[in-house]
């Protein structure tokens, strides 16, 4: 992994705000039960520790959820839709297959010419986002739009003990935008690992095995996740390479560091990470109990939670860090100035 | 090396241990999770994804074969 580390750029590259996005729709652990899930309320709890989630309503698509986020955080960094250079939007459940979820929000946000597209990287989803925004503003851009949404509620088989009960639907986004050199985003880094390709996945939908009557009734559009162990264990092994290559890239440790902001898949891996980093519970934020795993989105609405809860200081290091299917992961250590935080924390209009 | 019968009452937390140590071994997900941190505290090893197959987890003398190999890592 190649860790792109801004301190030697000929600009500064920082987040001008953060938003997040979720649906109002609460689904608890009984009300999965009362849909038929395969888990009781007590094993979801003893599984995951996740208690509620967010779902999308039935009219409510992506890049509503998207929408919301974006246009959250185009004002609370105090810009406009005309200043916005690009859009970038990861998600894994777009709207349609064809035209990208980003477009949607293009044009709902009005965003002239700007050039808007989708990626995929699944949970790490925001930072792959957050990787292609930096490069852009490195290269000239003014202000970027890195997005991640999803809703993989409409994804779900109740009848699969894996997977029925962790996911939620939401967004998060952020502005990123240019600042002087050594300020901002200090270091970011992505890898993959192809060998995890069928670690969590939707068999059908897709061009090797397109929707028939067959897919739908074997429910092949659903998320399946074949090897729960190996996941669990490569979801922390992602994460905990992909930060401690920065950190050692920066020349920097856990100490430098003020608070972790991971994706958020389940309470039991989060637990592991924070024993193998090992750094103190608190400087670990966890919200998946109340929010659950929002695939790509979830790092992104995590970190809005913790500027908007968390008493951080100016200056303040977090670590954002991602592990998905694929598998995917990415980290970025950030150094929060007093704007993000006077932004994050001031009522929305 | 942790001893076999170490292993086996580590073992019986997580799975009905079968007599034979080359007889199969299973249990559900959370278990295993389990099980690979309860070894990584007895044996003082980490446990990667790419570890934990069924050839390595399929039987007690598989799993003895596995921590031989990891204890000589640590």
């Amino acid at each position: 992994m190649k860790v792109l580390s801004l301190a030697n750029q000929p600009r500064g590259v920082r987040l001008r705000s953060v938003a997040s996005y979720l649906p109002s729709r609460v689904v608890t652990n009984d009300d999965l039960a009362a849909l038929g899930a395969a888990l009781t309320p007590d094993e979801i709890v003893r599984l995951s520790g996740i208690v509620e989630r967010r779902w999308a309503a039935d009219d409510e698509a992506t890049s509503d959820l998207a929408i919301r986020a974006c246009r959250r955080a185009v004002e609370r960094a105090d810009l406009t839709p005309g200043d916005i250079s690009r859009l970038i939007v990861a998600t894994v459940s777009p709207d349609h297959a064809s035209p990208s979820a980003a477009c949607f929000v293009q044009r709902a946000l009005a965003l002239g010419q700007a050039p808007a597209f989708d990626l995929t990287a699944s949970c790490s989803g925001f930072l792959y986002a957050l990787d292609c925004a930096v490069r852009a503003v490195l290269t000239g851009d003014d202000h970027v739009l890195a997005c991640a949404a999803d809703v993989r509620s409409r994804f779900l088989d109740m009848s699969d003990r894996a997977t029925c009960a962790l996911f939620g639907d939401g967004a998060g986004a952020a502005v990123v935008s240019s600042c002087p050199p050594g300020e901002g985003i200090l270091g970011i880094g992505l890898l993959a690992d192809g060998t995890g390709v069928h670690s969590v996945y939707v068999p059908a939908g897709g061009s090797r095995r397109p929707a028939t009557h067959a897919t739908v009734d074997a429910h092949e559009h659903t998320i399946r996740m074949s090897e729960g162990p190996q996941v669990y264990l490569a979801a922390v092994e992602g994460m905990a390479e992909t930060s401690e290559r920065i950190l050692g890239a920066l020349g920097l440790s856990w100490s430098d560091v003020d608070l972790v902001v991971p994706h958020q898949p389940n309470r039991r891996i989060l637990e592991r990470l924070t024993r193998i980093l090992r750094i103190p519970a608190e400087k670990m934020f966890i919200d998946v109990e109340r929010i659950g795993n929002v695939s790509g989105a979830t790092c992104a609405i995590a970190l809005d939670e913790a500027l908007r809860t968390r008493s951080l200081p100016e200056g303040a290091r977090v670590m954002l860090l991602a592990a998905g299917a694929g598998y995917t992961a990415g980290a970025a250590l950030l150094r929060i100035d007093s704007d993000l935080l006077a932004r994050s924390r001031r009522p929305d209009a | 090396m942790i001893p076999r019968e170490r292993l086996r009452a580590i073992l019986m937390n997580f799975a009905d241990v079968p007599d034979r140590d080359d007889a199969p071994l299973t249990m559900d997900s959370l278990a295993l999770v389990q099980l690979v941190e309860a070894l990584e505290d007895a044996c003082g090893i980490r446990i990667s994804a790419k570890d934990v197959t069924r050839e390595h987890f399929g039987s007690i003398d598989a799993l003895l074969a596995l921590l031989a190999v990891l204890e000589t890592k640590r």
